[in-house]
């Protein structure tokens, strides 16, 4: 599942969409939005919007990112 | 010398047996087979050596029967062994346990040919490679749960990026028949739903070790595995058909673990750089907020300035009218009141229209200040305010007015008319309403107004009350 800026700018994607993006996709998407941000071109509204949206990327990013160690773990045999 | 111990010749060579049973319980070597014999009894002893060292060897009977090597002299052998004393000679010899023809052995030449074969059929092309997911959400690992290939591959992953989920599929990676068992651990990590790419790894180890990895049940199942895979088979001078038919050959196992996974810290790094990016715009952000604050803030308090004005005034002519007596005729006050509510109307339009100008100015100066196009904000909040002005202008007049029919109904209340409904009469004299019958003479001509006429009359007599009148 992708996410269009577009959709972002126009405030049409919930924090439960972001969330389900693979690292490189939110990563791309955060580029994205704060460059187009810090063009300036957008109207005040969008553009605080769209700050919203960035912060809810970098805390899935950092989600990703976490530290938290995984445990090895061995597939059975019929599983 | 007392206390040295001597040991029996047999006890010598039984010690030296033992200790090389326990330090090198088996030996691999290479070299070149200089000298045979075949017994009797069917058992082969040779030598084995290279330019600087020879070594005697015995190849029972039985082993050599099951062996596919026919050793001759001047054969180039490898073989497996363990090192012994043989105590009756007293020769250091090794017993042969396995033997190859080293070159193009058995193994090269079907290594040749399955190679040939499958690169026919387009397994090992370059244009069918997938690329490995930048950061998958599983990682699937088919090796021996024993080996210290998983463990040196966790050290890495853990190094790199600890928080990806590792699934190992179990298997032996060495020995006959062992090729199936592999297999199905990649069909195994493949359907578990759980990876997005497979590791299939093992240490390093000879031709033979690595056998297993050049069967061609393994290279199907790499070939048909949905995921990529990634082959760290061996030492990087070891090419297997499992590191052809991969998506990737990472040359050993650490280093297909360093390939899966990026840097965490590198992607920490991109992330926080983001993250300051987005700071600088919310700093951007509030000067325009403070703004934005600052002119509401100022237009409230105009407003409310304003309402307090008209408040005042209200209370200035409801308290103005009290005071009015209520022998004033009714037509004076109306058109009073009438006065008041067209000037209070003109005072609240002309206030609205400085509080627009006023609200333009600010909206001008703010556009100024920013160059920006759009401050739909601002704007927005001051229509608000706006339309909460006018809202409460327009209530206190509906209640004001409401006052003023009030007080009018009590004024109709007191008024003469009133009065000269209930039966009395207005007495006058030359023009001017008369209360006392003082100054009152008989023949004087008065006019009495009654409710519903006026009538002209001629004093007859004059008759003053006692302890009234003259108050």
């Amino acid at each position: 599942m992708t996410i269009s800026l577009e959709s972002i700018m126009n405030g049409e994607v919930g924090i439960e969409q972001i969330q389900e993006l693979r690292f490189e996709e939110a990563l791309e998407l955060l580029e994205s939005v704060v460059s187009s941000v810090e063009s300036g071109n957008l109207p005040l509204d969008q553009s605080i919007g769209a700050y919203e949206k960035g912060t809810e990327l970098v805390g899935h990013l950092r989600a990703l990112l976490s530290k938290a160690e995984e445990k090895l773990r061995v597939l059975g045999e019929d599983a | 010398m007392l206390d040295e111990r001597y040991l029996s010749v047999q006890d010598v060579m039984r010690m030296l047996n033992e200790l090389l049973e326990v330090e090198y319980p088996q030996v691999l070597f290479t070299g070149e087979i200089s000298q045979l014999t075949v017994a009797q009894s069917g058992h082969i002893y040779f030598t084995v050596k290279d330019a600087k060292a020879q070594v005697s060897c015995a190849l029972w009977a039985g082993v050599a029967r099951s062996s596919k090597c026919r050793p001759k002299v001047g054969m180039t052998v490898k073989c497996r062994g363990r090192p012994s004393l043989y105590g009756q000679t007293g020769r250091f010899q090794i017993i042969v346990n396995q033997i190859v023809e080293d070159g193009e052995g058995e193994l090269q030449r079907r290594f040749i040919e399955l190679k040939e074969k499958l690169e026919r059929e387009g397994l090992f092309a370059v244009e069918r490679k997938r690329a490995l997911p930048f950061l998958p959400r599983g990682i699937g690992i088919v090796t021996s749960r024993t080996g210290a290939v998983i463990h040196d591959i966790m050290v890495k992953l853990r190094e790199r990026f600890p928080s990806v989920p590792v699934y190992l599929s179990d298997t032996r990676v060495q020995g006959e028949g062992v090729a199936r068992e592999i297999a199905g651990a990649i069909k195994r990590a493949e359907s578990s739903g759980y990876v997005d790419v497979i590791i299939v790894a093992r240490g390093g180890g000879s031709l033979e070790d690595l056998w297993q990895f050049n069967e061609e049940d393994v290279v199907r199942a790499v070939f048909a595995c949905s995921k990529p895979v990634i082959s760290g088979v061996g030492h990087e001078v070891d090419v297997t058909l499992c590191d052809l038919v991969a998506d990737v050959r990472a040359p050993t196992p650490t280093a297909a673990a360093e390939m899966v996974v990026p840097q965490r810290t590198e992607l920490v790094q991109r992330v926080n750089d983001f993250e300051r990016r987005l700071i600088d715009i919310d700093k951007w952000f509030q000067p325009l907020v403070q703004i934005v604050d600052d002119s509401s803030a100022r237009l409230q308090s105009r407003f409310k300035g304003v309402c307090q004005e008209y408040r005042l005034r209200v209370h200035a002519a409801t308290s103005s009218l009290a005071k009015i007596q209520p022998r004033t005729v009714l037509e004076l006050l109306r058109l009073k009141l009438g006065g008041f509510e067209r000037e209070l109307r003109v005072m609240v339009q002309r206030r609205c229209l400085n509080l627009e100008q006023v609200t333009s100015v600010c909206q001008a100066r703010l556009i100024q200040s920013f160059g920006l196009d759009d401050l739909t904000l601002m704007g927005r909040m001051a229509q608000t305010l706006h339309d909460r002005l006018e809202r409460a202008i327009t209530r206190r007049f509906e209640v004001k007015n409401q006052a003023l029919g009030n007080l009018s109904g009590r004024l109709e209340a007191i008024s003469p008319k009133a009065v000269l409904k209930r039966g009395y009469g207005l007495v006058s004299k030359g023009g001017e309403y008369i209360s006392s019958s003082k100054g009152v003479w008989e023949g004087d001509s008065i006019t009495i107004t009654m409710r519903d006429g006026v009538l002209t009359a001629e004093v007859n007599d004059c008759h003053q009350m006692e302890g009234q009148g003259n108050d």
